[in-house]
């Protein structure tokens, strides 16, 4: 057992591919709240819409959903990033949005859940 | 005892999404939040286990002080699996509203136009969802109408105080 630090171990233990692999997925952690930074989720805003208020109603949280315009921004998104086009007003998939409906269509296979949103 | 101790967070993985992936299909959406939380808890016993066996039939020559690491480093490799397999790929899956809209438009062969889609998929359903999953987990309750936070230390304020502190970093 080594005291100190020693760089071809983990703290004296020998634990470098674990140590690697921790590194590897803390990557997508951070990633992950790093867009939480940029992006407000539906449900974190009904939960500060209630929070901030006290308390809401139905009425009043659908309002507040609606007024942050998930759907638009959502899809103004899709189609900025490819994965959707509009041809004569209609959305259509583009071979990159196909690729992730299968995807989905695949997981929801695996997972046997409906559809979420 | 390094391939031993990620090989068993990766077994372990494997056995939580075992259990997720045969149990999951029959969870309603209102227990899911609650679900996934006990189904984590559940199996984060499981490395810790499988590496005092290990331990008792002596699988690697090491220390006592090094089997101790190896169970803690082995159940967050299991840990940080299963907190990126939820975060990344069924958390999209179940809640992304992007997701939905893809899938929505997937299904029309001819494509939807913004009244359509909106028809399928708006504001009512989303807040519908949400609600019966917040309700669901005991985040929220509903009285006479009327929704009110149960309490500020559930998973979206504190993933929202560690974003604000990262982005308070990020900023600096």
């Amino acid at each position: 057992m080594t005291s100190g630090l020693d760089p071809s171990s983990w703290w004296g233990l020998p634990f470098r591919i674990t140590a690697g692999i921790i590194f590897i997925l803390l990557a997508p952690i951070y990633l992950c709240f790093y867009v939480l930074t940029q992006l407000t989720s539906p449900s974190k805003k009904i939960l500060l819409a209630i929070s901030q208020r006290g308390q809401l109603s139905y009425g009043d949280i659908v309002a507040s959903v609606r007024k942050e315009d998930f759907i638009m921004t959502r899809l103004n998104d899709l189609c900025a990033s490819g994965c959707v086009k509009q041809i004569d007003g209609r959305y259509v998939l583009t071979s990159e949005g196909q690729k992730i409906a299968a995807t989905l269509s695949f997981m929801q296979l695996i997972l046997g859940r409906n559809t979420g949103g | 005892m390094d391939v031993l101790t990620a090989g068993v967070g990766f077994f372990s993985f494997g056995f939580f999404l075992l259990i997720h992936l045969i149990t999951f299909r029959w969870v309603r959406p209102e227990r899911l939040l609650r679900s996934l939380l006990v189904c984590v808890l559940a199996v984060m016993g499981f490395p810790v286990l499988l590496m005092g066996i290990l331990y008792i039939f002596k699988a690697a020559d090491a220390s006592f002080q090094a089997w101790v690491c190896a169970a803690l480093l082995a159940l967050a490799i299991q840990g940080l699996l299963s907190f990126v397999y939820i975060l990344c790929i069924f958390g999209p899956y179940e809640t992304s509203v992007r997701m939905r809209l893809v899938r929505e438009i997937s299904a029309s062969s001819t494509g939807l136009s913004k009244g359509e889609l909106l028809q399928k998929y708006n504001a009512e359903k989303i807040v519908d969802m949400r609600l019966r999953r917040l309700v669901g987990s005991g985040d929220i309750v509903e009285k006479d109408g009327l929704y009110r936070v149960i309490s500020r230390k559930n998973f979206f304020f504190i993933f929202d105080a560690i974003a604000g502190i990262l982005k308070k970093w990020i900023n600096q």
